[in-house]
């Protein structure tokens, strides 16, 4: 097996035993990226003098029994949205492309804390909106990855790292994990903390994470979580609430589909799988996430926005500008509506672990002028639930096809187990030929 | 509220024609906050 096939788990254990060199780890990823990066366009900015000194400084400390934490030796992706110190970081504008930070975002110090070596910077759409990076799918290059968490989520899918972090305001985790074909994880605001993290809309924002297994998601989440997960002792069989309202008349009829496939498989493996039926307020979320994406983006942008409009690009200037003219009362109405809607949905955990929905769509789409729709993620973006995102088929064009599973609010110990099963009733195991 | 009228005052007709699009979702999405009635212990 080449090191860059190892899972992080898989890598992290060989270095703890000394079977894996942190220093040739490094080198393999390097390596992979010098070949297939101009074809993919992940990344903004990777140090590699850095990168080998730092897999030099946990190869020294590994051999004299030294590990920092669990993530001791391996090289992670991070979307350029989080401030790394010294390391520049663009948010995708050229308003901030040589802003080098003095200070890490804080998910970025827990990551570092754990040993993880900052492989680099990773594409984020233009300040993590809609407008594209240069970013191609390598599942088929003429095909969007998705966004705005563009560069983790192909970095990870090209094995040119093992894991990467990014963000998600409506879809930008779940999409491109899902286009993709590889595991995602959106953690709860009170999980995973935003502290300088460039934001769209402070009250949407999410880290979130890309690996390919659902152990290394939960090694990342481990790293980074300011509260501890709570690890539950929920026994299969697990109920799975499948939502078709709304989502599948979203879905193309593959998707639709193929979600029913899923479905049914799990129901034969001994999953519990019933239609959730959604409340009233469902109907409501598009107009109350809007409404604060819009007025929130507009106050963070006003300043950079009147001093450099020219420099933003259509989708985000059309967003900020419809912003500036949302009053304070609807805004207000729209906060007051997210907590009635967030309290309403979370009551279907009474009656399911968690809630299956196709993650996208459909597969990703083609061409790179646009990163696709995030309509099957908003909802539980809005509602704060954590959300996973796995692979489980390729569509009739070969591009990968995920589902999205969502838990109950700070629930991510059995949403992760109950990911975890799935996992292994999926087998997923197709990679992207490039 | 007329979101096409603000923003022509706010950025001028010719914008607020490319902005139309957005505007009458910005007027459809108020509308639909407008319509959920909402209780005093509601709070955001």
């Amino acid at each position: 097996m080449r090191p860059e096939d190892f899972s992080l788990a898989q890598a992290a254990a060989l270095i703890r035993t000394g079977t894996l060199s942190p220093v040739e780890y490094a080198e393999s990823l390097l390596q992979v990226m010098d070949r297939i990066e101009p074809r993919v366009e992940a990344w903004v900015t990777v140090d590699r003098e850095t990168v080998l000194m730092e897999a030099r400084k946990c190869e020294s400390e590994a051999k004299n029994g030294r590990f920092r934490g669990a993530l001791h030796g391996i090289p992670v992706g991070i979307k350029d949205i989080f401030y790394t110190k010294g390391l520049r970081t663009t948010m995708g504008s050229v308003l901030f492309k040589d802003f080098v930070p003095e200070s890490d975002a804080r998910s970025v110090t827990k990551l570092r804390e754990a040993g993880a070596i900052i492989l680099g910077k990773t594409v984020t759409t233009v300040f993590a909106n809609l407008d594209p990076g240069p970013t191609r799918n390598p599942w088929n290059v003429g095909h969007t990855p998705g966004g705005s968490s563009s560069g983790s989520a192909a970095a990870v899918a090209a094995r040119m790292c093992p894991a990467a972090i990014g963000s998600q305001t409506v879809g930008s985790v779940g999409r491109p994990g899902a286009f993709c074909g590889v595991a995602s994880l959106v953690a709860p605001q009170q999980r995973i903390s935003l502290q300088q993290v460039f934001p769209l809309a402070w009250s949407l924002d999410h880290v979130g994470v890309f690996a390919r297994t659902v152990e290394d998601i939960e090694l990342m989440l481990d790293a980074m979580a300011e509260l501890p997960i709570q690890r539950v002792s929920a026994r299969p069989p697990y109920r799975i609430g499948l939502v078709r309202k709304f989502f599948y008349e979203n879905a193309t009829s593959e998707a639709a589909t193929l979600n029913d496939r899923l479905a049914d498989a799990l129901a034969a493996a001994g999953f519990q799988v019933e239609e959730a039926q959604l409340p009233a307020i469902f109907d409501a979320h598009p107009a109350i996430l809007r409404t604060i994406l819009r007025s929130e983006t507009a106050s963070i942008h006003e300043r950079l926005f009147r001093e450099h409009a020219e420099t933003y690009g259509p989708k985000l200037r059309a967003l900020i500008e419809t912003g500036m003219l949302v009053d304070a009362g609807d805004y207000v109405r729209a906060r007051r509506l997210r907590r009635r809607y967030q309290r309403e949905m979370a009551r279907l955990f009474e009656q399911f672990d968690v809630l299956m929905t196709p993650a996208t769509p459909g597969a990703a789409p083609a061409g790179i002028h646009a990163t696709g729709d995030p309509v099957m993620n908003g909802p539980w973006t809005l509602a704060d639930f954590p959300t996973m995102t796995l692979p489980h088929a390729l569509s009739a064009s070969g591009l990968p096809i995920g589902v999205q599973l969502a838990a109950a609010p700070l629930r991510e110990g059995l949403l992760l187990q109950v990911c975890k099963s799935i996992e292994q009733v999926v087998g997923f195991n197709r990679r992207p030929e490039i | 509220m007329d979101a096409f009228k603000t923003a022509e005052e706010k950025f001028g007709t010719e914008r607020a024609e490319q902005l139309r699009r957005e505007l009458e979702q910005l007027d459809a999405d108020l509308e639909k906050l407008r319509s959920v009635p909402l209780d005093i212990d509601d709070a955001p």
